[in-house]
């Protein structure tokens, strides 16, 4: 393979690893979310039970 | 019922994208022109339209919550742009590296790649102005007048970027997607779909989040009430 | 209440105020003339270079004052509740809004014809003999920059960081209006003008005017 051919290989593979970090980093965002809001979801309706 | 919509939507989309993944890598022949980079248009030109396709969703959802004041809407209008917005930043990297490639630059100011960085500053626009209201109400009437807003400028945005560049000679879009060889229309077209439907996952998966932050906001005022 | 007359008060109201006060109209014009006087200090050019940047450089300059000024336009409402008075006046909605955008208008225009032979002298361009053209350029461009302006200062009145969400908020939209005035001020200044493009500035008027003024009663009841 001539040198271009390599470097364009190279490029690909940083654009389709820069595009599926992406949308990881956006799921590992939303998983991180749901979870916070997971845990004061427990955390509220235990209090509320014990007022209750 | 949502999480089995969640999981479904998932697996198959990530389905297609492993076959979609054989088929670009091991069975469509390598473009004489331009090389192995152009492989990166499978995902820099469907993560564009699916991205416009959630803004679209977004946009009616807006308009649905303005007129029914349901917040279920407001909601769905949120999710859609979250996930339209990493789309549209998707396609923003996809487009400077393949730019790098083509013209030895990281950003070239070119007609389609400089219309999605409009688009992108306005959605995030967007995304900035919900956390700074904290009224739900407010909140979601102010962000479904700012998502019909940007959704009308986006036909504005291209006639203008057009008339600059225009004047300016920068390079007219890197991708001629009408002049798209047949064997390449396959794995494009899945590529959208798995766009699609793992987007749609994620919006599923935002929704939830949000139907759960309404329930914690009742719980509060109920605790403060007690 | 007549719709017309009511918007016609609230543009007068507006401008009396400002007029008695001046404070935007200084701020602003201020501003403006620091904002030129900052960028000949950053470039060194020669006239031809001049030239080609002066559209651009000058509708830098308004869109900063525009800010300024169509930030005030609500926001001067908050103190004394004037705002609910305003909303609860017999005054349509639309009234209102047109009102106060029209003495946005006023102000900002006035504000650009101040800055322009400022602008004139300081980077040596002639602008006189285009200034009917230009005149047109400027007050087409200004309506869009303060229908879409005074319309976000409704939507942020109540926002935290309202002094930074304004910009953040109105200057992506705005650039569309803001690139067609540009080149065609440029073309203006340099004597080749594409006269046609005002068609982009048009449509963005029209487009805006009419989304504000549908959606102005979802607005100004927050």
């Amino acid at each position: 393979m001539s040198p271009v051919d390599i470097t364009n290989l190279h490029f690909l593979f940083f654009g389709y690893s820069a595009a599926w970090l992406i949308m990881i980093g956006f799921v590992f965002l939303l998983v991180q979310r749901s979870r916070r809001i997971d845990r004061e979801l427990t955390r509220l309706k235990s209090m509320v039970e014990d007022k209750n | 019922m949502r999480e089995k919509a969640i999981y479904v939507l998932g697996i198959l989309g990530t389905a297609l994208l492993v076959l979609n993944f054989y088929r670009i890598f091991l069975v469509i022949p390598i473009d004489a022109l331009q090389g192995a980079i152009y492989r990166i248009i499978f995902i820099h030109v469907p993560a564009a339209i699916t991205a416009d396709a959630f803004y679209a969703v977004a946009v009616i959802a807006s308009i649905a919550f303005l007129i029914r004041k349901n917040f279920a809407w407001d909601s769905l209008a949120v999710s859609a742009v979250e996930v339209g917005t990493m789309f549209t930043l998707v396609n923003l990297a996809t487009g400077s590296i393949w730019g790098r490639v083509e013209w030895g630059i990281w950003w070239a100011w070119d007609a389609r790649m400089t219309s999605q960085l409009m688009l992108f500053l306005l959605y995030l626009g967007y995304l900035l102005l919900r956390p700074a209201v904290t009224e739900p109400t407010q909140r979601a009437t102010m962000s479904a007048i700012l998502a019909i807003f940007a959704f009308a400028d986006i036909p504005i945005v291209t006639m203008a970027i057009r008339l600059h560049n225009v004047r300016t000679q920068h390079p007219g879009p890197v991708l001629e997607t009408g002049g798209l060889a047949p064997v390449y229309w396959p794995p494009f077209l899945t590529g959208i779909a798995v766009f699609l439907l793992l987007g749609s996952a994620m919006v599923l998966v935002r929704l939830h989040q949000e139907s759960s932050r309404r329930e914690i906001d009742s719980l509060r005022r109920e605790i403060h009430a007690i | 209440m007549n719709g017309l007359a009511a918007a016609f008060a609230i543009a007068r109201k507006d401008l009396r105020t400002e007029w008695r006060t001046k404070e935007s109209l200084n701020a602003s014009v201020s501003f403006a003339i620091v904002i030129l006087v900052l960028f000949s200090f950053a470039f060194d050019l020669d006239r031809e270079e001049r030239l080609a940047i002066s559209g651009g450089l000058l509708w830098l300059v308004y869109a900063f004052a525009g800010a300024l000024i169509v930030n005030r336009s609500f926001a001067r409402e908050l103190p004394n509740d004037c705002l609910d008075i305003l909303i609860a006046s017999p005054a349509p909605p639309w009234a209102v809004f047109i009102g106060k955008a029209a003495a946005c208008f006023f102000l900002l225009l006035l504000v650009e014809l101040i800055s322009l032979p400022v602008f004139g002298l300081f980077y040596n361009i002639r602008w006189i003999g285009s200034f009917f053209s230009l005149l047109l350029v400027i007050a087409l461009a200004t309506w869009g920059i303060t229908v879409v302006g005074t319309a976000f200062s409704a939507v942020t009145v109540n926002v935290r960081l309202r002094e930074l969400m304004l910009p953040v908020l109105l200057y992506p939209l705005l650039i569309p209006l803001l690139i067609g005035a540009m080149e065609l001020t440029t073309g203006l200044l340099n004597g080749n003008a594409v006269l046609s493009d005002i068609r982009l500035l048009i449509v963005f008027d029209v487009v805006y005017t009419s989304l504000a003024i549908m959606l102005i009663e979802f607005i100004l009841v927050i």
